[in-house]
Formats: structure tokens, sequence, C-alpha cells
């Protein structure tokens, strides 16, 4: 008897001990700046540099709470220069530490021409404050496919955007 | 301070390089017009004009036949008076056909005056290219 009892109350006491299990949660980080940069592409006279167009971009961060360290990523953008154009970007991000981190991922336009490719780059934040800093973030990529390189060339992006990062 | 100065050069320094100052040239198609593509650094129309537009010319031919018979007429008109050479350009060929014929009739008629006139646009008529056919 001593001995069931003595069970019953382990039993209620590791009961009563714990805690109720919080269910997984999403991060969410939003993204608000402009890039620019250098663009590359062969329009059929050898590789041409120049200026990239600027652009305005935004978009969130998605992460979670039991593995802060992985993110997805999606940015849309707008070209303002010569004939806006606008493009989405997805992307997977690894954090290094809390203020950095590295990422790869696909990006295009799909308006008023059609591009697509890949790219990686990284994120460096400078915070400030709990839940707001700057990011800024160097990236380089290629896009390859789409109607907007002309022949068959390929359009190389190596840009730096910066702007506001937020928790929300 | 030391941050706001590294963000402000890591953002200006690609505006204001010196690539910041591209050419009139293109890179992607979307440099371009709607109308137009990027083909060898430069925008050139999607859909160039026919290069066979000559043939527009030669649907006026048949129109040159009526202008010769205008010619003949003003040939009739010359029995009028000389002034008549004196005469300038005439408007299209086949208007100049047509009043030909219709003032060469007048000619024939042996009103002098209107004989001339008669000439003046069988001779306008014979301007066009295509009165060296009915001729």
């Amino acid at each position: 008897m001593k001995l069931w009892l003595a069970v019953a109350c382990s039993l209620l006491g590791a009961v009563a001990m714990t805690r109720n299990a919080h269910a997984e949660e999403l991060l969410m980080d939003g993204n608000f700046g402009l890039g620019t940069g250098l663009e590359a592409g062969d329009p059929g006279t050898g590789l041409e540099w120049r200026r990239a167009r600027l652009r305005v971009l935004g978009g969130i961060d998605l992460r979670s709470d039991e593995g802060p360290a992985d993110a997805l990523g999606f940015r849309a953008f707008v070209e303002v220069e010569k004939r806006a154009s606008v493009g989405a970007e997805v992307r997977y991000e690894r954090w290094m530490a809390r203020n950095f981190g590295v990422w790869a991922g696909l990006t295009g336009t799909v308006a008023p021409e059609t591009l697509f490719g890949g790219g990686f780059g990284c994120t460096a934040i400078i915070p400030f404050g709990k839940r707001v800093g700057l990011f800024i973030e160097p990236s380089f990529q290629a896009l390859p496919l789409g109607s907007d390189t002309p022949g068959d060339g390929v359009l190389i992006w190596g840009l730096v955007s910066a702007g506001v990062r937020f928790g929300l | 301070m030391k941050r706001w100065a590294f963000l402000f050069f890591a953002v200006t320094m690609p505006l204001s390089s010196p690539l910041a100052c591209a050419g009139d040239g293109c890179l992607r198609n979307s440099d371009c017009a709607a109308d137009h593509m990027c083909s060898s650094g430069e925008c050139v129309l999607k859909n160039p004009p026919a290069a066979n537009g000559g043939e527009g010319g030669e649907d006026s031919t048949p129109t040159a036949g009526t202008t010769t018979t205008g010619g003949s007429s003003g040939n009739a008109g010359s029995a009028g008076t000389t002034t008549a050479g004196t005469a300038g350009s005439a408007g299209s060929a086949s208007d100049a056909g047509a009043s030909g014929a219709t003032l060469g009739g007048a000619g024939a008629t042996g009103t002098s005056g209107e004989g001339g006139v008669g000439l003046i646009v069988g001779l306008g008529g014979f301007g066009g290219d295509t009165s060296f056919g009915g001729i």
C-alpha cells in the first residue's frame, strides 16, 4: 500500500511540475530598402558593365523559434529606372551569428520582360534597439533565362542593398 | 557615428561611380521602348517595316493607263494656242489624265483656249512615269 502511495505521489508530482508544451512559433522579420550595384551582360558586342538600375525592395524572413539559424526569405523588388520592372526572390538563409547571415536563392523579374536565375549573398545587420536595425546586403546573381537578355547571354548582377530591418 | 559613415559609404559608392553614367546603349531588352528590342547594344524595332514597300508604286500603274489616255487628248489640244507649252506641273498622274481627256475633247471643238488647257494637262500627265507606257 505504501508502495502504491509513493508511486502515485511521484506521478502526481511529475505531472504537476511539467509545463505546457509550446507550439512551434514562426518568427518574422520585415525588410525595406534600396539597392543598386553593377550589371553585366553581352548584348552582342562583348561583355559590358554598367551601373545596375536602382531598385526598391521589401520582404520578410521567416524562421522558427526552434531553429532560428535557418530562415526562408521572400523579397519583392521594383527597378525604378528606365522601364520599371517588377521581380521577386526566394532564398534560404543561414544566420551564422545574430547579426550576420549568408543566403542563396532564386531570383527573377516577371514584367515587362522575364528574367530568371540564382545567386548568393550575405546580410549584415547594424542593430538599433531590440527589434530594429539597418541591414547591408551585398549579393551576386546570374540570370541566364528569360526574355530580357539579348540573345542567349547571361545577365550578371553584383548588387548592394541597404535598408531597415524590423521584427514583426 | 562610424555606423552611419559606413552605411553612407556603402550606399553612395555604387551610385557615384563612373559607371553610373551609363550611355544610351542597352544591355537588356527592357532598356528599350516596348516596341523595340536590344540588339548589339542598340535599341532596334522589333518588327521593322517590310523591305518590299515599292509594290505600292506598281499598284498605281492602272491609273497610269488612264493618264496615257489623257496625254493623247492633250496632243489634240496642241492644235490650239502655243502658250499651252508653258504649263506648270499638273497634279497627280491620274487627275492629269482625266482632265486631259475631258479638256482634249473641248479642244476638238475648235476653241483654242480650251485646247491649250488640254495640252497643259496632257503634259502634266506626261511628267509621270506612267505616261511613258502610254506613249
